[in-house]
């Protein structure tokens, strides 16, 4: 990482307001259209650098990992997990939420930011998108194996069959199936709808042949016609229009797998919001770790300018209040409510504290650590060195990462090893092959993600150049004048 | 312009031989605007303007296009703005079909801006008589020298520098009556609906209404397995009592409705895209020119097809001269 710090001398421009910092001069003043198509299209043309290889090789490793690890599960069956009574829902749920959440900052940045018009998305979009789309293959890989039989999975999907056996609808766990299914499809769509436009400036660029006929079908022929454009606007406003509600549907949905049930700690009304907020949170932490990374691999610091990591640090900071929040409000409902077993549940499994017997949780240490890192650590962006310096951004987001992957764990672990009945009691411990899964699927994500950032756009070009300054016709701009007068010698429209 | 006539007899004559042997795409230069043009000259001069380019250019090129000594031009461009604006009425209340007429017309008021502009600072001496004989004889002299070549013209290809240049020449061509006819964009350019004066999209209907389609089907899915035990098509559904809640409870269905809606509804602006921009496509006569790989890239165009009905090798090229393009050519369909 440390090969990033010298180039992030880019001037800063204190002095605009912060509306103005999300509308204008986020590119260096000097950027030009062609440089854009160069940086990021050059990084499919040229070999890949040493930083990329020293990502992707242990990665692979740890993806081949995951493949043994599914083939022992899936000839051995589930025992290989440390699951048993009463914790029957262990990491294999506690990964298949901390990757969906992970998705869902893909397309809060793609199609919320775009919704609200904030055009520093457009340096993190693609990349947070192809995050969302591998995150979710890796989320969908558990609940699939979690059935126990996963050549039986075709049982969740209203296929007609000869026993007229039909999925039971009213249960969450199918909502799950079209929420997870309908997410995945269209996080690719809308990805490989921004992608198209891309696809031809790398296609045009091209002057091997192989690699014109490769990168010429995918972008079926796009030509950049106005007349495609502006249908293409309009579909991909919808896109972000029908993503909107759909990822806040899906964590929710996600979230009602525990919040119909009647289990302390799980049943409750906050837990929508709850999830959608934390999954925003964590999905902002991975964006940023492996933006870090790529931007001092492949050389973007102009792309993906100081500015845009500290907004992204001020999102992160307010995420990271809204699940503070959340935390809260879980204890006070627990003991507003007056439930006997919630209120328990909370001073006792959660906080730590002994209970009428003496005993304490054994995994009080997994609440702390959740806490702390997911509102203790974000604290630190109130500052602005740390939102300026990239070593304090790299640690405290995995820091965040490994916060909300404990939040999870929480939620699900800590509820359910100590519910209503004390004979009913256990506690979990992860195999091997729980590891062995959990570490790989990180593997399988970083390869998949590798690959793009090395043969797909891994910045939205054509978006990038629609917000350089002079990109649009000028007399456009005219309303915008005296709103941007003090800023106006900053850049003197150099695209042009 | 004496290089770029040259460059053009050497491409033509070349292309003549080639094109007798073998029936290769051929591309002919048919006139060179200069590239040094700044957006405020664009967005000045109007119709018919080349003189004042050129004279331009070689005021540029003498003075090295100083940036900072250009910034006081600035002040030319109201001065220089407002009379082609007032030309330009009479110019497209004209039939547009004979675009060489305004362009003719025009020179005599080509004349005034610079007699005009002494008042702005620098280029205004070497200006107005000078260069413009040159800058006449493109239009002039060129068609002849082309027609000979027998392959069949696909479209004209202009090619602009900068947003300003492209809206204000798809005004031009818009105003002139074509119909089939494109702007090729590296990106999606703000302004240039209006100027292309398309109709918005429909593609917002398709979306809702397969939307709509979606939550209607995934709720008759629920109905029928889950709620009802009559057969359909052999099939028969299982009225279900789980969870102490009535069949066809209507709250729990709703998740799987919006998704599904939301599915059917992404999926179809998908294909409707494809469908309404007839994308995949294997082939377009644009991507014969060499110089049109910088669509994607950082230059703007604008293409005219010879299947327009207003479609003429002079007069089409006169009109897209006219507009100060910084490259024009006419792309030919495989002779073949």
């Amino acid at each position: 990482m440390s090969d990033a710090l010298p180039i992030d001398t880019l001037p800063i421009d204190d002095s605009v307001p912060i509306e103005d910092i999300g509308e204008r001069h986020l590119m260096p003043a000097d950027m030009t259209i062609s440089e854009v198509t160069n940086l990021v299209a050059g990084v499919t043309e040229r070999p890949a650098p040493r930083g990329w290889w020293i990502l992707f090789i242990p990665a692979v490793m740890l993806a081949g990992l995951m493949f043994a690890c599914l083939g022992y599960l899936v000839s051995a069956g589930t025992g290989v997990w440390g699951n048993n009574a009463p914790v029957y829902w262990a990491w294999d749920i506690t990964n298949f939420v901390w990757w969906i959440g992970i998705g869902h900052a893909g397309t809060l940045i793609s199609a919320i930011l775009f919704l609200f018009r904030q055009k520093w998305r457009t340096s993190i979009n693609r990349f947070a998108e192809a995050m969302t789309v591998f995150a979710v293959l890796c989320a969908a890989i558990f609940p699939a194996l979690h059935t126990g039989r996963p050549w039986l999975d075709y049982y969740l999907f209203p296929i007609p069959n000869a026993m007229n056996v039909w999925p039971n609808f009213k249960s969450p766990l199918m909502w799950d199936v079209f929420a997870v299914n309908t997410y995945l499809t269209i996080s690719v769509v809308f990805w490989y709808v921004g992608l198209i436009p891309d696809l031809a400036t790398i296609r045009d660029r091209s002057t091997n042949l192989l690699r014109k006929r490769i990168y010429g079908f995918f972008a079926l022929g796009w030509r950049g016609s106005h007349r495609h454009w502006q249908h293409y606007e309009r579909a991909y406003l919808i896109f972000a229009a029908i993503s909107t509600p759909l990822v806040l549907s899906v964590h929710s949905v996600v979230s009602f797998d525990f919040a119909t049930s009647v289990i302390p700690g799980w049943h409750t009304t906050i837990f929508p919001p709850y999830f959608v907020t934390g999954a925003v949170f964590s999905g902002f932490a991975l964006v940023m770790t492996l933006m870090l990374i790529v931007r001092a691999v492949f050389g973007m610091h102009r792309v993906v300018t100081l500015k845009h990591l500290d907004l992204m640090t001020k999102f992160m900071l307010a995420t990271s209040m809204l699940v503070g929040y959340a935390y809260a409000m879980e204890f006070f409902v627990a003991w507003y409510s007056g439930n006997p077993y919630e209120w328990w549940h909370f001073y006792h499994t959660r906080i730590g504290l002994a209970d009428s017997t003496g005993q304490r949780s054994p995994y009080f240490w997994a609440w702390l650590a959740m806490v702390s890192c997911n509102v203790g650590v974000p604290q630190i962006f109130w500052f602005k060195f740390a939102r300026r310096s990239i070593p304090v951004m790299f640690v405290a987001t995995l820091l965040i990462n490994v916060g909300m992957w404990f939040e999870r764990f929480v939620i699900i672990v800590l509820s359910i090893h100590r519910d209503y009945l004390p004979s009913a009691w256990g506690i979990f411990h992860p195999t091997l092959v729980d590891m062995g899964l959990y570490l790989g699927t990180m593997g399988f994500f970083l390869t998949l993600f590798l690959l793009f950032v090395r043969w797909l756009p891994m910045f939205a070009i054509a978006e990038l150049k629609g917000i350089l300054p002079g990109a649009h016709p000028s007399h456009l701009h005219d309303h915008h004048e005296p709103h941007e007068a003090p800023a106006g010698e900053l850049s003197p429209a150099p695209a042009e | 312009m004496s290089e770029d006539d040259d460059k053009k007899l050497d491409d033509d004559s070349s292309s003549s031989e080639k094109g007798a042997s073998e029936p290769v795409r051929k591309k002919t230069i048919v006139g060179m605007a200069p590239v040094g043009q700044t957006p405020k000259e664009t967005k000045g001069t109007l119709m018919g303007m080349p003189a004042i380019d050129d004279a331009q250019v070689e005021a540029d090129k003498q003075e090295k296009l100083a940036a900072a000594e250009e910034k006081p031009a600035a002040e030319e461009k109201p001065a220089a703005e407002e009379k082609p604006a007032a030309e330009e009425k009479p110019a497209a209340e004209e039939k547009p079909a004979a675009e060489e007429k305004p362009a003719a017309e025009e020179k005599p008021a080509a004349e005034k801006p610079p007699a005009e502009k002494p008042p702005a600072e620098k280029p205004p001496a070497e200006k107005p008589p000078a260069e413009k004989p040159p800058a006449e004889k493109p239009p002039a002299e060129k068609p002849p020298a082309e027609k000979p070549l027998a392959a069949r013209p696909a479209l004209y290809l202009a090619e602009f520098e900068t947003p300003d240049a492209i809206v204000h020449a798809a005004k031009r061509v818009r105003d002139a009556g074509y119909t089939k006819w494109d702007c090729h964009t590296p990106y999606a350019l703000h302004g240039l609906d209006d100027a292309m004066g398309l109709t918005p999209t429909k593609i917002g209907i398709i979306s809702f209404i397969f939307g709509l389609t979606g939550v209607l089907a995934a709720f008759l899915l629920m109905y029928a397995t889950n709620a009802t035990d009559t057969s359909v098509m052999g099939f028969a559904g299982y009225r279900a009592i789980i969870g102490g809640k009535p069949p066809g409870a209507f709250p729990s269905m709703v998740p799987i409705i919006f998704e599904f809606g939301i599915l059917l509804c992404g999926l179809s602006t998908l294909f409707g895209l494809c469908g309404l921009v007839k994308l995949p496509r294997h082939n377009h006569p644009v991507f014969s020119s060499e110089r049109f790989a910088r669509a994607t890239d950082d230059r703007y165009f604008i293409s005219i097809e010879a299947a327009d009905d207003r479609f003429d090798l002079e007069d089409t090229r006169a009109l897209l001269e006219s507009t100060d393009p910084s490259f024009l050519e006419l792309v030919e369909e495989d002779a073949a």
